[in-house]
């Protein structure tokens, strides 16, 4: 920590930069390979019980599903954005980092608002909470919704560190001045959109599957 | 700035397109289209706006080793799980 | 030598020389410092694991089950297989050695991702010493593989700590991974091009693929027991609607390739040492070196066939038990080459060199073996006995912890700038050979026998093989111990070690031992193929004609 001239094996910014984006792309194959996982559970769970999976999909609200995606890709525009200013080193891509920012929390009030909906609707079949659904095949409806809190809560928690994340790169702003100084916004940039895509695949999978 | 207003314009339209469709009744043709979408949307934001299409050769090799390892996952357990 | 001529020397300028007190190893982002923070951390848990392995071959030397309980042995086996395999194994080449030795072997100053690979060791730990308190709680009874339903509804151990610890330490595997990709992909000296790799290097990388791709599944399935067990959010319980066999395909996407994390670096530790003790350029070297790829590959594919009775469909299980063979051929390319490399060798057997040949032969004796199991048929009587008990530790055990065994006395002199004594090291590798052999040849007759695995007591007529595994193990243990006392001795007593005592090529031996904290003084370039040796006897020359020799650099 000291001698920060050890701290890097490259000789240039540039090339340590290449290396570290290289990094961030073998991490997100990697957490695309668990979110795989977990859709499988939710596609054998769909493949059992179509009609539970359809009947509880439809008690969900598509327009809060769409409005969250819509949010989402305009969060991944701004952060794009973000990421062409850094590129320049211009010091105004901190302000689209926090529309990021804005956008990310405004997602998951929405997500929360729709939690704190399904817990009250008795939707939550976990921790001993009492299951008031009362369409046609209650057990597959169940697995949905185990299905779809584990999803959106992975999720979420993806959100919440990215979030963590750029508020770290803004806690550290004045201190980022050179074009290497900026190469965080963009490893952090991929992996927004890389949340950003997964949810691209929840939003179908979780509210279109029979909308009401 | 272009690509990625032309990118951010496309996800918006598949974003409509994808639920539009969900509400006609196409019988299986429902979840293929649904994923078909996403899947178009995923390519979008990964070409548009991560820039896969112009980055180093190792990180598109990333991306195709990242897609053939999840086909593997997916095809083969669903495969073992549901043959028989 | 005495201690005085000893005193100081080696650490004048190297990297264990430059700074000292814990905050200088704690916080270092240098990659040999890292490497010894992994090497006191996973030899303590070898041991934990190790002490648990022994108290089960105590337990197991009378037939009765007299020593500990049903309940206890359960935890036992299921705690030594957890630490062995997470907390040792699979970290236990890679983080150390190839810590250590994949920047000075690619000619690079460091790992691409310093900082990266520092908090890979504070993640490791956080999660090992998480698992390890939940043991210390009470333990955990399920085996190392967390069957559901089992570890998802009926056990009353402590399931979910234990889960969750091994959950965090897939994130420091997937994290050396990360790093060592993208270190082999840009950090090489100028002229190292990849069919001039060391192929302890390319083992890295198809181990470093294996960790990225499949940790995250095993990181999805353990999150999926933890939230089945501490909010009901249960999706592998038949009763609410889940699929039990689903655990076991998530389970085995990762921990069947994770097997060849286990065994890929112990396979590039032995392409080191065999052609250096023979003078021979190691044969085969592309085929050798597309085999580790090509393992790391096939190894996806085959994870079905620990699931020949689970109830999967016929089809399936002629598909995984065909792969299973498949990815045999590669791991047989690799035995006949490192058997090719021996053949009219100028061959010295210095302590490295009988480790790489028990190696070998254990290795090779494991591998036939798993092709019993592959077979269908023949899986169905062997399935859950101490046939598989005996097949994977003759290839974890007899073939990873031999190899690293050998590849640390092999590097030894490169990491610390002492010498082993010679003398002690022979004999603890001729010791880990017999004691071996003893543990585990008879759990194959036991296990055609029909002596099914996990059990604490067993039949009167089983005794004669049970106790002889017993004693086996004794002398197995007295052999890991062994080596923990000379070499640590060695650390202040051993003869300060020359930069290449071996007369081995490769860029780790042109560098100072121990190196300096930069590794290189001037960055090295690359002009000829690895495994540069000349074997002096005249009557091989024909065949180490065919391949084009430089002058062999062996100064520092």
């Amino acid at each position: 920590m000291s001698d920060t001239s050890r701290d890097s094996a490259f000789n240039t910014g540039t090339e340590e930069g290449i290396a570290t984006a290289f990094g961030m792309w073998i991490f997100l194959a990697s957490e695309a390979m668990m979110f795989a996982g977990l859709l499988l559970v939710y596609t054998f769970g769909r493949l059992d019980h179509a009609t539970g999976f359809a009947n509880a999909s439809s008690h969900l609200d598509w327009r809060l599903g769409a409005l969250n995606t819509a949010i989402l890709i305009c969060s991944s525009l701004a952060i794009a954005r973000a990421e062409a200013r850094a590129d320049r080193a211009d010091r105004r891509a901190g302000v689209l980092l926090a529309v990021t920012c804005l956008l990310g929390v405004l997602f998951l009030g929405i997500k929360g608002y729709e939690w704190a909906m399904e817990l009250r609707e008795g939707l939550a079949p976990f921790a001993g909470l009492a299951f008031a659904y009362d369409g046609p095949d209650a057990d597959g409806a169940a697995f949905f919704f185990r299905c779809y809190f584990i999803l959106t809560g992975l999720h979420a928690a993806h959100m919440l560190g990215g979030l963590a994340c750029i508020g770290w790169l803004l806690a550290t702003w004045r201190h980022r001045r050179g074009r290497a100084d900026f190469h965080a916004v963009r490893d952090l940039a991929l992996y927004w959109h890389f949340v950003d895509i997964v949810w691209i695949f929840l939003y179908p999978l979780l509210y279109l599957i029979a909308p009401a | 700035m272009t690509r990625h207003l032309i990118t951010f314009g496309a996800l918006a339209a598949l974003l409509a397109l994808t639920t539009w469709v969900a509400f006609l009744d196409l019988g299986a043709g429902n979840p293929v289209l649904a994923l078909g979408i996403a899947a178009a949307k995923a390519a979008l934001v990964a070409f548009g706006f991560m820039g896969l299409g112009r980055s180093a050769m190792q990180i598109r090799l990333t991306g195709a080793a990242a897609l053939v390892w999840l086909a593997i996952f997916v095809g083969l357990t669903l495969w073992a799980g549901l043959s028989g | 030598m005495t201690d005085a001529v000893t005193g100081k020397a080696p650490d004048t300028g190297s990297y264990l020389g430059e700074k000292h007190g814990p905050r200088a190893w704690l916080l270092s982002f240098d990659h040999k410092r890292i490497a010894w923070l992994y090497l006191l951390a996973l030899t303590a848990f070898f041991f934990i694991g190790g002490a648990m392995a022994v108290m089960m071959r105590l337990e197991l030397a009378t037939a009765e089950g007299d020593l500990v309980s049903d309940d206890t042995y359960n935890r036992l086996f299921s705690i030594h297989g957890i630490i062995m395999i997470w907390f040792f194994l699979v970290p236990s080449i890679p983080a150390t050695l190839g810590n250590f030795l994949l920047p000075l072997m690619i000619g690079a100053r460091d790992l691409a991702l310093p900082r990266l690979n520092l908090a890979s060791w504070y993640v490791f730990m956080g999660g090992s010493l998480f698992t390890l308190f939940a043991v210390l709680m009470g333990g955990v009874d399920t085996g190392w593989t967390f069957y559901t339903p089992y570890s998802s509804i009926y056990s009353n151990s402590y399931v979910s700590a234990a889960a969750f610890g091994v959950f965090i330490v897939g994130f420091s595997s997937i994290m050396t991974g990360i790093n060592f990709i993208v270190t082999i992909h840009r950090l090489r000296a100028t002229g190292l091009t990849w069919f001039r790799l060391p192929i302890f290097v390319w083992t890295m990388y198809a181990t470093a693929l294996v960790m990225v791709l499949a940790t995250p599944v095993l990181a999805a399935s353990l999150i999926l027991i933890v939230a089945e067990r501490v909010l009901g959010l249960g999706v592998f319980d038949p009763a609410l609607g889940g699929d039990p066999l689903l655990f076991q395909h998530l389970f085995w996407f990762y921990s069947h390739p994770a097997v060849y994390i286990m065994i890929l670096p112990g396979m590039g530790v032995v392409s080191e040492i065999l052609p250096c003790f023979s003078r021979q350029p190691l044969f085969g070297y592309k085929a050798v070196a597309l085999s580790s790829m090509a393992i790391a590959v096939f190894g996806f594919l085959v994870w079905g066939h620990h699931m020949f009775v689970s109830g999967q469909s016929a089809y399936a299980g002629i598909l995984f038990s065909l792969f299973s063979f498949l990815v045999a051929v590669p791991s047989a390319i690799k035995v006949f080459s490192w058997s090719l490399t021996l053949r009219r060798g100028s061959i010295r057997f210095p302590t490295p060199m009988l480790y790489a040949l028990t190696f070998l032969f254990l290795f090779t004796f494991g591998g036939l073996a798993g092709l019993f199991l592959a077979a269908l048929v023949v899986d169905v009587h062997l399935h859950d006995t101490y046939f598989v008990v005996a097949h994977f530790h003759y290839i974890m055990v007899g073939g990873m912890v031999t190899a690293f065994m050998g590849g640390l006395h092999f590097w030894w002199p490169k990491i610390t700038g002492r010498m082993y004594p010679e003398f002690w090291g022979r004999i603890a590798a001729i010791a880990t050979f017999v004691g071996f052999n003893f543990t585990f040849f008879p759990q194959y007759i036991l296990g055609y026998l029909g002596m099914p695995r996990r059990y604490h007591s067993y039949p009167e007529e089983f005794s004669f093989w049970h106790v002889m595994s017993s004693a086996g193990a004794i002398i197995l243990a007295v052999s890991y111990l062994m080596p923990l006392v000379y070499l640590g001795l060695s650390l202040v007593r051993g003869r300060p070690a020359p930069a290449d005592p071996w007369e081995a090529t490769g860029l780790e031996w042109r560098t100072s031992s121990p190196p300096p904290q930069e590794n290189f003084d001037e960055t090295p370039t690359v002009t000829g193929p690895a495994y540069d040796y000349i074997n002096p006897e005249p009557e091989a020359q024909d065949k180490g004609a065919q391949h084009e020799h430089g002058q062999p650099e062996r100064s520092p």
